[in-house]
Formats: structure tokens, sequence, C-alpha cells
């Protein structure tokens, strides 16, 4: 069977401790304020707060980043023809083709699109990051990769390395003998937003239940979370 | 020499040495002779691989536009950031002429030297790097332990007062074997925020099966991963230990035979005098060293080691002597915090208190993670003894799986144990004197400490009653600052600048960092210092492992490493010798001097060399697994007949009789202000915690750009129900304020908290505020038996911002200093 890349986040061991976000931001050299891989708080109105009342809070987190779906709504409304996705399933963006429409924004259910607004990042005069991922114009769409110039060098993604949590998964989905494809096989992890049937390749072991708790497809639904970036 | 990893750049060993104490292990990426990238590095136990994101960001550090790279000497008033540019030569003799003035006038012991925590580096660093290894040269007062003090030195009345004070700080299990444990409770820390590199550990013990309890009065981001969330009153801990040593002791959970074993328990205890009865009381001639017990084979009282069986319970006279047993005494003390009593107090419910206990007693191993939550507190010394009390009761203690606290059998650990880094840190044999931080305030602005005097000078812990407490002079006039930024991290602040930053206090104050911070603004004379990737060093971390870190690039600017700074300052002074030898072979000599103590100096040095790291202590290291306690009896002492005082001046060998203010057992003092008796709580109703969170390690990383745009701004959280009381909304502007002091931030709702509770995420610099300061509102008392800082004991209320708020901090918005003469002006 083909290759299917694709990450599984348990959220119990998911801290929010945003690394992996921060990793993103440094290996791929993101200008100012472009995260493409964000930590949510499902709880409260802002990072770190809880939601419930004082008697019952309750909080969680869900890093998102591109989602890499196998039926990508994103590459349907792209007028460019930049964004496409391979046949392990990594969806990628031609930055060279890419006219900064926005399109592909709107249709991503998932808020995982970013638009370069700004020309680079402020704080640093040069590069960051191993200076192997591409560079991005000021004025384009861009996302999460699944750092694909290391996992075509045989590594995982940064997020992935990174985490201090353990919670990230990453490896050939159809591989029954991977981490990834076990986990699949004891069947915890799930979709967010299944029933777009976008078929995503990020899959999420939901935390343990908790009564009257939400789930992060659920909050997402009501607009919760991922609203858009811009 | 770069490790190739592969041609996109050169990668170098390195770490990063902040005081979560952590320090991790990273490969620092250099491209065209600039750092470009961190990454996690191996360790040779991957299970220790681990980054976070503040040890990601040191590309946006190193190259802030906000690093300070060239001398500066002040060109204002203290504090009134106006700067003029100099060059090293002109501040090595500004420096020199001051320090050397001083001493003169005053004796060297009036310069001061403040390291706190910026950096574990063990050459460059504060633990026993170049301000250590020059204050002892020196011979100035060396300003120390006054932070993360308390609970060690409760822990360590129990099990290891032998050693000093805060032994029981590292005497702990390797943070891999909460694994092992089957009931884990994490008390008063939340350590996927602080210390998120440990939760993986704790993780891997709820997905095999084990239960978490956290007892915290926030649904702290660990709390809420709980079975079992105890919310406690502030402040309360030790009187819910005690309600927890009443169950395990009323409902008979006790480890029996440990407990006859290792601790005090069967020990009797003179209804006199409160001493252990010994061989001598009740027999002509009878061994002053050997402790009475009860021998139940035989009902006679009898000598420890000759006795069968010796009876765990004795609660009345036995062959006419007045006695009890340890243990007695310890359940008559607990009585009175039987669950539905102590309530009242903790606010814990009965029922969650009795399972807590047997959950702990019963579903062994059971391990507590003490943070340091608790032991912000004047009572936290009451917590760590309660800790180690439920421990060894319990048997949970020195087990795979059962024990206390994740910092034993570290390589951190082992660099602070006494004598080990000599040879480096006290190159002439001698040694600054040491003053605890909170006793420096009195030094410097009065001239004067309250001190424990022995009453043989010639021995501190001989016997003859109770040391006294005398004003002793002591005089404080010059203050070198480095690895630190006491001004953010030191309890009342306000007081800080007014008597002891004033010029009338210290007439010289130095201060050498990376950046502006609110205490680099105080300094007479700044001096820009290398970051950790600018010069080569050795650290150690909260893991067994010794590292190398590399220079990587070349020092920002004018910045120099510790070593050369005070190498510089050192030749200015005449006493450049013992400075002369290249810091590699120190690097070696340090290396070395580990690998002795650990009794493998060849294997230690062999493996640093090789392979840029070296396991000190084997995988499993647990401190009291021999059930071998340091204490005088030998036995876990959860009831002792003295107790000792964490000053550095008389630690370890001080110890106080019981009295008044300190007892034999476990016991609940309420804390020093935040406690509802106290008539402060009319206007200050609020709890005032500074938390340590994942944005930054205490004021460090405060600039970081990366890390600013998701935290972006101060803010003191309320949870719904305290807002609404004082008619304000989530994300108002708002004045926290008490007698001492003040801070203006944004208000944010956060029902994590309980009421009476604000809490605030520490390190911001005071320029990042509009008004005032954190630690404005702290206060600066000093407990005498454990000398620590009681950050969290402090009360505050949470007001409308008045229209006349001044907003005092608009003269110190900047964030660079601002030069007005020299180069550049």
């Amino acid at each position: 069977m083909a290759k299917r890349w694709g990450m599984i986040i348990d959220l119990n061991r998911c801290i929010g401790c945003q690394t992996c976000a921060v990793a993103c931001k440094i290996k791929n050299d993101l200008a100012d304020d472009v995260w493409w891989n964000r930590v949510i708080t499902v709880g409260g109105e802002t990072v770190d707060a809880v939601g419930g009342d004082v008697e019952h809070p309750w909080v969680y987190y869900v890093p998102l980043a591109c989602q890499h779906c196998q039926d990508p709504p994103c590459e349907k409304v792209c007028p460019s023809g930049a964004t496409y996705h391979r046949d392990d399933g990594v969806v990628l963006i031609d930055y060279d083709l890419c006219i900064g429409c926005r399109a592909c924004s709107e249709a991503c259910p998932y808020g995982a699109r970013v638009f370069k607004r700004s020309r680079e990042h402020t704080y640093v005069a040069f590069r960051l990051g191993e200076g192997d991922v591409v560079p991005r114009q000021q004025g384009i769409n861009e996302k999460c990769t699944f750092c694909v110039e290391r996992i075509d060098e045989g590594l995982t993604p940064f997020c992935v390395e990174v985490c201090p949590g353990r919670a990230r998964y990453f490896g050939d989905l159809n591989d029954p003998q991977s981490t990834v494809g076990a986990i699949m096989a004891a069947g915890d992890a799930e979709q967010l937003q299944a029933e777009l049937q976008t078929e995503p390749s990020v899959f999420f072991i939901q935390p343990r239940k908790t009564k009257g708790r939400p789930t992060g497809s659920e909050l997402i639904r009501e607009g919760m979370v991922a609203a858009p970036l811009e | 020499m770069p490790l190739k990893a592969h041609d996109k750049s050169d990668i170098y060993f390195s770490a990063c040495t902040p005081n979560c104490w952590m320090n991790c292990r990273l490969y620092a990426h250099v491209r065209d002779g600039r750092l470009v990238e961190t990454s996690p590095a191996p360790f040779p136990d991957p299970t220790y691989n681990r980054v976070c994101l503040r040890g990601l960001t040191h590309p946006e550090r190193v190259y802030s536009s906000e690093r300070v790279t060239t001398p500066l000497k002040r060109a204002g008033k203290r504090g009134e950031n106006r700067w003029e540019r100099i060059s090293w030569d002109e501040a090595f003799d500004i420096v020199a002429e001051n320090l050397s003035r001083i001493r003169d006038t005053y004796g060297s012991a009036a310069v001061g030297f403040a390291p706190l925590s910026g950096n574990y580096g063990l050459i460059n660093g504060a633990l026993a790097g170049g301000i250590n290894r020059f204050a002892n040269q020196f011979m100035g007062t060396q300003v120390a332990e006054a932070i993360d003090m308390a609970i060690p030195t409760g822990i360590s009345q129990v099990t290891c007062s032998n050693l000093g004070a805060s032994a029981g700080m590292f005497m702990g299990h390797q943070p891999d074997d909460m694994r092992n444990a089957h009931t884990l409770i994490v008390w008063g820390a939340n350590l996927t925020e602080s210390q998120p590199h440990n939760w993986h550990f704790i993780a891997d013990c709820l997905d095999r099966g084990g239960q978490l309890t956290v007892i915290d009065p926030r649904l702290s981001d660990i709390a809420r991963r709980a079975g079992e969330w105890v919310r406690v009153r502030p402040g309360s801990d030790p009187a819910l230990l005690l309600s927890m040593i009443q169950v395990i002791l009323a409902d008979d959970l006790l480890d029996h035979e440990y407990v006859a074993t290792f601790t005090v328990a069967p020990l009797l205890v003179r209804e006199d005098d409160g001493k252990f009865l010994r061989e001598s009381d009740i027999r002509p001639g009878g061994s002053t060293d050997e402790y009475v017990v009860l021998d139940e084979a035989d009902g006679q009282l009898k000598g420890l080691s000759s006795a069968a069986k010796p009876a765990l319970w004795v609660a009345e006279s036995v062959e006419g002597v007045a006695v009890k047993s340890a243990l007695s005494l310890l359940r008559e003390e607990a009585e009175a915090y039987r669950p539905e009593e102590a309530v009242a107090m903790t606010l814990v419910p009965p029922d969650q208190v009795r399972r807590v206990a047997r959950a702990y007693a019963l579903g062994r191993p059971s391990f507590i993670y003490s943070g340091f939550g608790v032991d912000r507190w004047d009572n936290g010394d009451l917590v760590g003894r309660g800790l180690a009390t439920i421990a060894v009761l319990t048997g949970n203690i020195g087990k795979p799986g059962a024990g206390i606290g994740v910092m034993g059998g570290s390589a951190l650990g082992m660099a602070f144990a006494p004598g080990v880094l000599d040879a480096w840190v006290c190159p002439t044999g001698t040694v600054a004197q040491k003053l605890n931080y909170l006793q420096f305030y009195d030094a410097a602005g009065k001239g004067k400490i309250l001190q424990y005097v022995p009453r043989d000078p010639g021995d501190a812990a001989a016997g003859g009653g109770a040391p006294e407490l005398k004003e002793v002079p002591y005089v404080l006039k010059a203050l070198v600052v480095g690895c630190s930024n006491l001004l953010s991290n030191m309890p009342d602040q306000n007081r800080l600048i007014a008597e002891v930053f004033s010029e009338q206090a210290l007439e010289f104050i130095v201060v050498h960092d990376e950046f502006l911070t609110d205490t680099v603004r105080y300094a007479d004379v700044f001096l820009p210092s290398s970051s950790w990737f600018e010069h080569e060093d050795v650290v150690g971390g909260l893991h067994p492992f010794l590292m190398k870190t590399e220079k990587a690039i070349e020092p920002i600017g004018e910045s120099k490493s510790d070593f050369d700074l005070y190498k510089g300052l050192a030749e200015r002074l005449g006493m450049g010798e013992p400075w002369q030898r290249p810091v590699g072979e120190w690097i070696e000599e340090v290396v070395r001097n580990m690998g002795r103590a650990v009794g493998d100096e060849e294997g230690v040095w062999r493996q640093f060399s090789e392979h840029g790291i070296a396991r000190l202590l084997p995988e499993g290291t647990r401190a009291f697994a021999d059930n071998v306690f340091y204490t005088p009896t030998g036995r876990a002492e959860f009831y002792s007949e003295t107790v000792p005082v964490n000053d550095p001046v008389v630690s370890p060998r001080l110890r106080l009789p019981v009295g008044d203010k300190v007892k034999s057992l476990p016991y609940f003092a309420p804390p020093h202000e935040a406690w509802p008796g106290n008539p402060l709580y009319e206007k200050y109703p609020l709890v005032f915690l500074t938390l340590h969170s994942r944005w930054r390690v205490h004021s460090q990383f405060y600039n970081v750009p990366a890390l600013r745009e998701i935290d972006s701004e101060p803010y003191v959280e309320l949870n719904d129900r305290e807002i609404a009381k004082r008619k304000l909304k989530s994300g108002d502007m708002v004045r926290v304020f008490n007698d001492r002091g003040e801070m203006v931030v944004r208000l944010r709702e956060n029902n994590a908290n309980p009421d009476g509770m604000a809490t605030f995420s520490k390190g911001w610099q005071r320029h990042q505020l509009v008004s005032g300061g954190y630690q404005e509102l702290t206060d600066s008392h000093i407990n005498r038996v454990h000398f620590n800082c009681s950050f969290f004991d402090t009360l505050v209320e949470v007001g409308k911002v008045k229209s006349d708020t001044a907003f005092r901090n608009k003269r110190e918005r900047e964030a660079v200093p601002a030069i007005v003469a020299g180069k550049g002006a």
C-alpha cells in the first residue's frame, strides 16, 4: 500500500506548553506574528485560562496546524494551482504559483492557513533555522508542511522531536507495524471534524472525558477555536 | 570543534542553563558564524532527551535588539537609565578602584557578591562560577540561600538534619523513578508549566495505571490531569498534612515494620524535658547514646539494641518514669486535626482527606513531587516536615517509586555538595563570608543584622541552651551582581530600592548581564556578559549528566564571559595569579573533581572528553535506599530534640532547642500574613501568588519576541466572582496594591483561581508594566528557622485605576540603555 504520512497527537499528554509552536516558528523561519502551529486553549477566552465556573473549572489544549487532508478543500478552491498534495499525503503550496488570494484560508475548516503579511521577522536580521526550508515571499499563504525537508531525509517533523510530553507520533498510517499504525488499529484516535470528510492525516487521542466537557471537534464546530487568523 | 551533522550548518555541544534546573542538552546550530537554531541534543539515556519552548528561542535572545554589549557608566541618578558608554579598560579601573577603596576602608567583607541563579554553568555561572571564585579569593561577602529553602529545611528535619538544614533538597530520587509509582502526589507544584520536562515521566506513570493526586488551591494545568484534585486553602498545607497524619495513625495505615525499625516511633520521650529517654536515665552507668524503648516481649524498659520487639504505642508511665513513645506523641498532636476539625482551616472535605491519606498509605509505592509553591510561605518548612513524616510513617521513602522529590541523583546536586569543587572555586584557600539574602537587606540598609550567636563560639553545635539572637554589626558598602536580577526576584522591591540600592547604603554597585534588567538600572557600572553560546563551560542539571558546552559563536559586541571578566578584574587588583590557566584546564579540573566525588574520575573524564557528556550517577540512585538517615538518632525523626536552622553563617551546625517558635513534632503555624486571622485581611482580602509560568524562567526570557507574541502582556488573574464583586471587567487596567506597593496591569478572568486569590505570572520587568512592579507587593520578613523568602505569603487588593494614579514607570519605559555620553551618545 502507498505510504501515507500521518500524525497522532495524544491530548492527554499535551500540556499546552507551546514548545511545538515555538519550534515550528524558529525552524521554519516564520515572519512576525505568523504561526503555522498554534496551541489552542480549549476552555477560557485567553491562552491558558480555564472554562467552566469556579466550582467546576476545566481546560485542555489542542495543537492545531495543517491537517494534511487527503481530500483537501484548500486545494479545490486554489485558483492558481499552487496547492497540491503528494502521493504520500503531504499537502504543500508551490509558493511561486500562490497569488495570495486567500481563498484557501476561507475553505480550510481548521484555520490552518496563514497569510504572510509582513516581509520577514524583525527580531534578527538573518534567517533562523537550518536554512533548508524553502523561503516564502511576502503576500502569499503558507502553512505547516509536516517539515517536508526533514521527513524526506528520514527525520520526524520538528514538533514531534521536541514535544516534552512525548504527545506526538508520526509515521506511515498505512503501515500497521508503525507506532501510528498500531494506535490507529487500537481505534483510539479521531480526526477533527471527521464528518466534513476531508480525511485529515492528523488524528487526536481525545482527553479522558470529563462530564459536560465538549470535545475539540464539537468546539471547532461551534466556532470556538480555529477562528480565521486574519 | 564543531560536530558536522550535515552540510547545512555547524553544530556544537551546548545546553540551556537557567534556573528551571532542567538544564537541557542542546545542539547549537551555527551558519555564517551566527547561532540560527537550538535543538535538543541526545542524552546517553534518551528518556532525558528534552527541550522546551524557551530553550528553542536562544537565537532571538542572543541577537536581541535589547542586548547591551558594551560597558556603561551611570550618567544620571541610580535607576534613571542615563548612561555613558565606556571602554573595558575604564570599566575595570572604576570597579577595581572602588572595590579596593571599600576593602581598605571597611574590610573585604564589606564588598558583597550577589549571584542568584541566572546560569548554572560551573565556570561562568552562579553556583560555583567566576563570581563565587572571585568572591572567595577577595574574601568578600557572598549573599546566598533565601529561595527554595523552606521545604528542604522541613524535610531535612526528619531525614537528614546532620547534613544541614537544606540538605533535603537533593536527597530525593531521579525523576524517571516517578514512572514506578502507583500513587503520585504533586503537592504545590505546577510542573507542567514550571518543569515541563518532568511531565512525561508522570504521563508514563498514568499510562501504566498510576493514580495522580494534585494538591493546589488553583486548577493548575497539572491539577486538571489529576484523578483527585485537592483544593486546599492557600497556606493551610501543614494542617492538611497533620490531618493526613491523623488518618494514617487513627486508621492504622502505618508500615509497622518500617516505622519500628527505621524511625523514632518507638523511642520514649521524657515528659519532663521532652528529650529521648536514654539508658543513662534509667540505670546508673547506662549509656547516654543508647535510646530506651519498651520491649513488648517482656514489658521491660531497655536499650533499643537489646529490645526484641519495641512497642510503638506507649502513652503512660512505665516503671514510674513519665514517658510516651514518639509515635504516641505524634498521635496526640495530630488528634486536633481530625479531618472533620481541620476542614475549617484547610477547606478540604473530610472524605477527600481520608481518601487521599488511604491511597497514599496503602496504594504503594507512593511518591511525592513537592514543589516550590508551598515553599514560598512562612510556614513552608512545616509543609516539608509533614511531607517527610507521612513518607516515613508509610515506608514510602528510598524505594523504587516511593520517595520525596526528584532532585536526587543529579549532576546539579553533586555540584552543590560541599567541597567537591573547591579546587576550582577556592583557588587561594580563602572563602567568602556567607550572608543570607534577607539578612543582606538589613546589612546593607542598617549596617547590622540579627544573628544567632552560639553560646560556644568554637562549636556552634555545642549544647547549653538556645543560641542568642543578637544584633551584630554587618557592614556592606559595595555590591557585585552577576547571574542575578535580584531586584526583580527578591521581595519588597520598594524597600530594596530605597534602603539597599540607595547611595547612602551601597556606595558602589556593579552589575554584569546581557539586558537592561530592573537590577542593571541601579548599577553604577554595567559590564556586558556573553551568552551561554559565546564561551565554553561545563554544566549539570536535574538529571544525572554532566554536559560540555562549547563556544559556538564569538561574543557579541564587547561581551565577556564571567571567567574573562573576573580574570580581568583580578588582574587589576593584583590578584590575577589563580586566573592564568586556560579555561579548558579548569573545565577538566571540574569534571575530574565531580568524577572523583562519585568514585570514577577517569571514567567520567573519558566519557566527557569523548562524548561531550558523562553520566555521574547510575539509574535508580535514590536517597535513603539504605534506610540510613542523617539525623542525631540515625533514624527518621518526626520527633526531634532540636531543630536545624538554615542560616548560611551557622548551618549546618546550629540547632535550636525546642521552645515557643520551634517544636519537636510536625505542627501547624499560620502563615505570617496571608491568613484569615490577620486584621490586614479586611483591607487586603486576596492572597497574591507570583507564579512560575512557561513563559519565563524567573525573569529570564522576559524579552524574547516569539514568547511575547503569545504571552504579550502582564496581567493579574481573578475568578469571575471576585471580578464581579469589585465591579470590574476582564480586560480592565487595574491597580494591585497593599501597604508595601502596587502595580498597574490588565485584569484577566481565570476561574482556575479560588475565591480570595490573585495570581500573576512572574518575571515581567518594571518597564513592561504600566506602573509599579510585582515584587513591590511581596514581603521581606525573615523566618528565623528557614530564612526563606515567603513570596506567596502576601495579601493584596485589586481595584480600579484611579484617574490620578501616577503612571510611575513612564520614566522607566525604555527597554534599552539611554546613552547620554561617550561613544554613540
